[in-house]
């Protein structure tokens, strides 16, 4: 049972860590890295609290092996806020009251941004298909929806700020 | 947690990697790691599939070749278009950029839609192990399973022709829902509209993914119609065991596969559907 290094870039951080073998992404993020923003909910896959992104690919933090993410750029919902401002999607969840407990909110919008990156006006099917393996227990979903098609939207009218989103 | 992960960097290397006791192949890491976070497998090893070169979509003699470690959300591309409705009805997003086409052959029942998928496309794997390669009928594979440290490197198969293919999977919720019953088949017509060639392919009713012999047999020589597919269907219910899980049980599989066949083989569009 050998640690080994991995090194990965964390929200634009140059990161080397020691890692024990297999350790799941999500657990080094949050216990080695102090980024609890990503949040561990099943370990299966199923509920999408885990989401971060891996070379700008939204994916599931519990299911890999931090060996596996070696010499990737890694996003976490600690990386879509610059310069201490909220990223519009987050604004938008707090004007909607689309979070409650918040224990989903992190993946959610981790989610969300992956659909806005490459479909920046989705239609409101295109944004639940999108947000279909994230689980909420609290909001019912709609107002999570409604903040997605709201950051949408106002991307629109601020192309310089979609640009840099 | 495992003891150690590789990462080899070819397919020699993958299979060396495995020659050894409890180690385990790990392509998306979507069955297989969950397992482990649940406290259901207890591998030594991890041999990652990720950097072994097994990435990929090829074509060549108007066949399509996938690598074994291609993952889903790549298959989303215009030769590819026909899978669209597969693609569709497969997990969600982030799933669906882990989980790889390979991977999916050894997803237990319910899981496998691509299995069936490919039993209908009638594809056949390219396999690689300790002494050497060769090609196996997804069928065979599905019958005789993998000696010990093979992996799967390919999936190859013929695109359907145009107006012949058919999928629809019965899920209990509209997106992200393992098969209640899942329908893959390929069915070509002549000009009269009897039935001269056909695959059926069905998930939800056995072990693994299934070709529907009683099916097909029940529809050559037909004429493609609400009647014909719906008795193809009530066949393939009876001869096919069917099984009990959260999902559904044995009796609702049985009662709801002749009307999925039906809807599958017609295309019914969704909005329409009685
Ligand atoms: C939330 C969620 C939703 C899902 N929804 C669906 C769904 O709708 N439909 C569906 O079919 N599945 C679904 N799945 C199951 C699973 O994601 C898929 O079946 C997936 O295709 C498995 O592929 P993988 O690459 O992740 O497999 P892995 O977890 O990497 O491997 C699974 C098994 O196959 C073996 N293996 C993998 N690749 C090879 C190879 N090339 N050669 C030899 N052995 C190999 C591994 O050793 C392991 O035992 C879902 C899973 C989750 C978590
Ligand atoms: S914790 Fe990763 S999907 Fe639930
Ligand atoms: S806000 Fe509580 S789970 Fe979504």
């Amino acid at each position: 049972m050998k640690s080994s290094y991995v090194s990965f870039t964390l929200n634009g951080e140059e990161k080397e860590l020691l890692i024990e073998p297999g350790r799941r992404l999500v657990d080094v993020l949050r216990e080695q890295c102090g980024a609890t923003g990503t949040k561990n909910g099943c370990g299966q896959g199923s509920c999408g609290a885990c989401t971060v992104h891996i070379d700008g690919v939204a994916m599931l933090s519990c299911l890999l092996p931090a060996e596996l993410v070696d010499g990737s750029e890694i996003v976490t919902i600690e990386g879509v806020v610059r310069n201490r401002v909220l990223h519009v999607l987050q604004e938008a969840f707090l004007a909607q009251a689309a979070t409650q407990c918040g224990f989903c909110t992190a993946g959610m919008i981790m989610a969300a941004k992956a659909l806005l990156d490459c479909d920046p006006s989705p239609s409101r099917q295109a944004v639940i298909e999108a947000l279909s393996g994230n689980v909420c227990r609290c909001t019912g979903y709609e107002p999570i929806i409604a903040a997605v098609l709201a950051a949408a939207a106002t991307l629109a009218k601020r192309p310089a700020a979609a640009a840099a989103a | 947690m495992a003891f150690a992960v590789h990462r080899p960097e070819s397919m020699e290397a993958v299979i060396a990697a495995l020659d050894g006791t409890a180690s385990v192949a790990v392509s998306g890491g979507t069955l297989a790691i969950r397992a482990i976070n649940e406290g259901k497998s207890f591998p030594l090893a991890i041999v990652s599939l990720r950097r072994a070169g097994l990435a990929g979509i090829a074509q060549d003699d108007g066949m399509i070749e996938i690598g074994a470690a291609t993952p889903i959300a790549e298959l989303v591309r215009p030769d590819l278009a026909f899978l669209d409705g597969v693609i569709a009805s497969f997990g969600a997003p982030a799933v669906r950029n882990m989980a790889t086409l390979g991977g999916n052959l050894f997803a237990p029942q319910p899981y496998g839609d691509f299995g069936v998928a490919l039993l209908a496309l009638d594809a056949s794997l390219a396999i690689a192990g300790p002494s050497g390669k060769r090609r196996l009928p997804l069928s065979k594979f599905y019958e005789t399973g993998l000696a010990s440290n093979e992996i799967v490197t390919g999936i190859r198969f013929a695109p359907p022709a145009p107006g012949t293919w058919r999928w629809l999977k019965a899920t209990r919720r509209a997106l992200n829902s393992a098969a209640v019953i899942a329908v893959a088949a390929i069915i070509e017509t002549d000009r009269s509209g009897t039935i001269s060639a056909v695959r059926i392919a069905l998930g939800g009713v056995d072990s693994h993914p299934v070709r529907s012999p009683v099916a097909e047999a029940g529809l050559l020589g037909q004429v493609l119609d609400s009647a014909s597919a719906t008795k193809a269907g009530e066949a393939a219910a009876t001869f096919h065991p069917c099984f009990t899980d959260t999902y559904a049980s044995a009796w609702y599989r049985r009662r709801v596969l002749p009307v999925f066949m039906r809807r599958a083989l017609l295309g019914t569009p969704l909005e329409t559907m009685p």
